[in-house]
């Protein structure tokens, strides 16, 4: 091939090269994480963990079908607008959301909620300023069948 | 009169093929008409107050996908301790509820079996797996 | 139990400034939509779609939920015990139940 069409191809291909980042191809993102941006308004992967929450479940769980958890947290509540708690694989993962006041004293929620496979659970604080902390567990759910 | 006799004769066939398939019950009226539909049988067995039954039909039958697929086949639910399902159920080899089979009305044979609250995926590998052995298209 | 009926539990007596919890058991089926795996057709569930917490008639607390609570739920919430008198929680469902269900508490 001759040098005129040679460089001609060069310039192609590093302007491909260059521009080829831009046309990245748009990630899969996940349900929850779809969930958390529209009712949270807050990308999943912008939340911090904390050791402020203490979010308590079984590691496996008998029933999916029944499974208790339990949120503590020592941020105090008057700084706490909404605790949200999301179950990544459900079909649906938002599962509930509960506004504190200072009348309710601390930042406390037990409950049971369902899954439908093993998953993680995540306590999410959504507090006064704005910010986002959250703590996560994985819950595995083992199959069970009656007699 | 040769004509009236088998006249006579065909009304009667008609009559008793009706009154057989009146007679059959839910069960035997759905395979008989997989076999007519050309199509497999999907047996959900199930019994009351089993948490692991409710787990199911909230997180895997409820589902788009596998409800999509359910409808290549003929889908029966069925009490375990009822009089049809409990016979079925030993028939078939049904160790429990929840339980999901996919059966071959025409040879009477279960082409694949699952037992228990398993994920999703789980359950459409046993979909699935009908659905290769057969070549179900649409599935 | 009927649907809607509730088990509230307080202590019957607690510090000023105590921190304590309402306990609550309520009959409900919580039962998601479901699809029908021949028909495709969907069945609208029937579930809590809220509850509130009040104390002598002021709300302490508000819970949003669906099907994703467990059957006849068990819920305990917070509450700091300001002055004796009445803990009501009010709940609906979302084929227009509602529900009150009330206790009595006194703070030293």
């Amino acid at each position: 091939m001759d040098r005129r069409k040679f460089l001609l191809l060069s310039a192609v291909a590093v302007a491909g090269l260059t521009l080829a980042p831009a046309i990245k191809p748009a990630f899969a993102v996940s349900k929850v994480e779809e969930e958390i941006k529209k009712r949270l308004g807050v990308e999943l992967n912008a939340i911090k963990e904390t050791a402020e929450i203490r979010l308590t479940a079984p590691t496996i769980a008998e029933s999916g079908a029944n499974v208790p958890i339990t949120v503590e947290a020592d941020v105090p509540v008057d700084r706490v607008e909404r605790l949200w708690i999301f179950v990544d694989k459900n079909p649906t993962p938002w599962v509930t959301d509960v506004k504190f006041t200072p009348q309710n004293g601390q930042v406390f929620l037990s409950t049971r909620i369902k899954m439908g496979e093993t998953s993680n659970v995540r306590a999410i604080l959504q507090l006064k300023d704005g910010t986002f902390v959250m703590a996560t567990k994985e819950v595995k759910v083992t199959a069970g069948g009656c007699g | 009169m040769r004509m009236r006799n088998n006249l006579i004769n065909g009304l009667f066939l008609v009559l008793f093929a009706w009154v057989g398939f009146a007679l059959a019950n839910p069960v035997e009226q759905t395979i008989q008409r997989a076999v007519s539909e050309n199509k497999l049988t999907a047996f959900y067995f199930k019994s009351q107050f089993c948490p692991y039954c409710s787990q199911v039909e909230d997180f895997v039958f409820s589902d788009e996908e596998v409800s999509k697929k359910l409808r290549n086949f003929l889908f029966v639910e069925l009490d375990i301790r009822s009089e049809e399902g409990s016979k079925l159920a030993r028939r078939f080899g049904v160790p429990g509820t929840p339980t999901l089979v996919i059966h071959d009305p025409k040879q009477d044979k279960v082409v694949s079996l699952i037992f228990g609250s398993r994920p999703k995926g789980d359950y459409l590998n046993t979909i699935n797996r009908a659905c290769k052995l057969y070549s179900i298209k649409t599935c | 139990m009927a649907t809607g009926t509730a088990i509230l539990r307080v202590p019957k007596e607690a510090q000023k400034g105590q921190v304590i919890r309402v306990q609550m058991v309520i009959t409900h089926p919580m039962t998601p939509t479901r699809r029908d795996p021949q028909t495709g057709q969907e069945t609208p569930g029937h579930f809590l779609t809220k509850l509130q917490l009040f104390h002598n008639d002021q709300l302490v607390s508000e819970m949003n939920m669906a099907a994703g609570i467990s059957a006849n739920p068990f819920i305990a919430l917070p509450l700091k015990a300001e002055g004796s008198g009445v803990i009501k929680i009010a709940y609906e469902d979302n084929k227009g139940g509602k529900w009150e269900k009330t206790a009595e508490i006194t703070v030293k």
